[in-house]
């Protein structure tokens, strides 16, 4: 940082992220990654929890429950190591080893631009709905059996019990793991920073990836710190509504 | 009509019909759930197995499925000039880390006591407290970092740990006032009433019973400290490196250090994962800051 050049530029730095094409990018970046990824895991997460609650015995559960808190806690950084280097290494990966196997092309899946973005979803996919999974079956274990026992003899069927009794039960539960999981998911930074660095070119890069790139290679701290607003802003509009939710619900409706 | 009609199918036992198809489903969900587990599970075996690969064999293509389990790559990373410093680093992941615990529990518990016990700032105040733990942390970086370096603290492990307090407080804040509010008033009013001013009845009664509710915190806030990667990246230099931002110079690897990197990579999600199984009783209640129980 050199001193004693810092100009007052007002609302400079908030003026050229209306404009800046790689702002509009990124953000866009983040948001669709956020969708996909949340969608995806929350819908996995949903369906795997009710099996385990429903279908499996009480040891299988909690077996699988044991396991596949290891995704979860693992430290990201190493998650993102063990994927990028293990799995999808352009020349030692298991990836491209098993498509090898089926007589096709191996592929650079964190280098190309058609496979970054699906890959790094990927892991998050992986290291994240496990999360969804615990949150969901430690909430479904603890319902009132009485709705579901008083629908079964009036010969609901599983889906009805699920669709009509479960869902409504569980929303709480439901609204505390959007809400953590979009925030999460919205200023991911670890993993995609380990794998990718935002690229290749930009398709990887999400907001968190392209402040810290504009704040500590080239320290343009007063466009980061606009950056880092917009995106605040953001994740507390995305946040009060869904709290908002919350507090319905919780209040009963 | 009704009634007849399910007395004679119970009669006629149509329950072997549904319990075949109830046996297909269950099998199916059986599947389902197995397949999730392995996939959950099975990446980090195979870090697990290709660490204890001799590191000739590590990256070899087609992957080796049969060979004499050794330790020489987990021998490689802990002398001490590999890379980083593997040893280095993991001493400076536990003193931050500490440093971090310390402060979230010592301050935390002081401030959960007046929330849960005079409702301190009304509701507003524990949710702005828990907000600060869920806004992006790359918003923040840039000022953080700025403080440090003109406090002249950038690269020391105190800066590092107080990085981490950022997030490590609020979360204790919040889970400690969960563990506080559920220990009845009455105790502490017996020991008042005893002539123990509020702190020596703080001291004396709420502590011991918060004990495992502390445990707890302070288990989670270590492992929070001890996977944080970006304020670590940021402000940690030669002296300080913690284990992830080691972990960097594996990102482009050569064919030789798939050994290493994987011993590497276990070893540091090693201390989350048993922190992890201690807490398994714990776990959604302190992934979802209290909000879910168990």
């Amino acid at each position: 940082m050199k001193q004693g050049e810092n100009l007052f530029i007002g609302a400079g730095n908030y003026a050229r992220l209306v404009t800046d094409a790689a702002f509009h990018e990124s953000l866009w970046t983040s948001l669709l990654y956020t969708a996909v990824v949340v969608f995806i895991e929350f819908t996995l997460g949903l369906l795997i929890a009710e099996l385990l609650t429903t279908q499996v015995g009480r040891g299988f559960r909690n077996a699988v429950n044991l396991l596949i808190i290891v995704p979860v806690m693992m430290t990201p950084v190493v998650v993102a190591l063990m994927w990028k280097i293990l799995f999808m290494h352009p020349s030692f990966g298991l990836f491209n080893y098993g498509l090898s196997l089926l007589g096709l092309q191996g592929q650079a899946w964190l280098g190309n631009y058609a496979t970054a973005m699906p890959s790094v979803i990927l892991v998050d996919i992986w290291e994240w709905s496990p999360f969804v999974v615990l949150v969901l079956v430690s909430s479904m274990s603890g319902l009132p059996t009485e709705q579901f026992e008083a629908s079964r003899v009036d010969g609901a069927s599983g889906w009805q019990i699920f669709r009509y009794i479960s869902l409504p039960l569980l929303k709480p539960a439901i609204l505390v793991v959007l809400l953590i999981r979009i925030m999460d998911a919205f200023r991911v930074f670890d993993t995609i920073f380990m794998m990718t660095k935002g690229g290749p070119g930009s398709s990887t890069e999400v907001l968190s990836i392209l402040i810290y790139l504009q704040a500590f290679p080239f320290f343009r701290m007063g466009y980061a710190s606009a950056m880092s607003y917009v995106m605040m802003f953001i994740i507390d509009g995305i946040s009060t509504a869904l709290i908002y939710l919350l507090y319905k619900t919780a209040k009963g409706d | 009509m009704g009634l007849v009609r399910r007395l004679f199918t119970c009669y006629t036992k149509p329950r072997r019909v549904t319990s075949l198809t109830g046996k297909a489903t269950k099998s199916v969900a059986y599947a389902i759930t197995a397949l999730f587990a392995f996939f959950a599970l099975f990446p980090f075996v195979w870090l697990v197995i290709t660490s204890l690969k001799p590191a000739m064999e590590a990256f070899s293509i087609p992957p080796l499925w049969l060979f004499v389990p050794t330790l020489e790559n987990y021998q490689t990373i802990m002398s001490s000039e590999w890379f980083g410093g593997f040893v280095s680093s993991f001493a400076n992941s536990v003193i931050i880390a500490s440093i971090s615990t310390v402060l979230s529990i010592g301050v935390g518990i002081l401030a959960a006591y007046s929330f849960a016990r005079f409702k301190t700032g009304g509701s507003g105040l524990p949710y702005f407290i828990l907000s600060t733990r869920m806004f992006p942390q790359v918003a923040v970086i840039i000022p953080v970092y700025l403080l440090f370096y003109y406090l002249k603290l950038v690269d020391t492990h105190i800066a590092v740990g107080l990085s981490h307090t950022l997030f490590n407080l609020p979360f204790s804040v919040w889970m400690l006032v969960g563990f506080l509010g559920s220990i009845p008033i009455e105790i502490e009013e017996a020991a008042m009433i005893d002539g123990c001013s509020r702190l020596g009845a703080f001291r004396r009664t709420v502590l011991p019973l918060a004990v495992p509710g502390i445990v707890v915190t302070a288990i989670f806030c270590f492992s929070f400290s001890w996977n944080e990667f970006l304020y670590a990246l940021v402000l940690t230099g030669a002296n300080t490196r913690t284990l992830p931002v080691m972990a960097i110079s594996f990102v482009e690897p050569r064919g030789i250090v798939f050994g290493p990197l994987s011993a590497t990579g276990v070893l540091t999600t090693l201390p989350s994962l048993v922190f992890a199984y201690l807490l398994r009783r714990h776990l959604v209640k302190g992934l979802t800051l209290g909000a879910v129980k168990q």
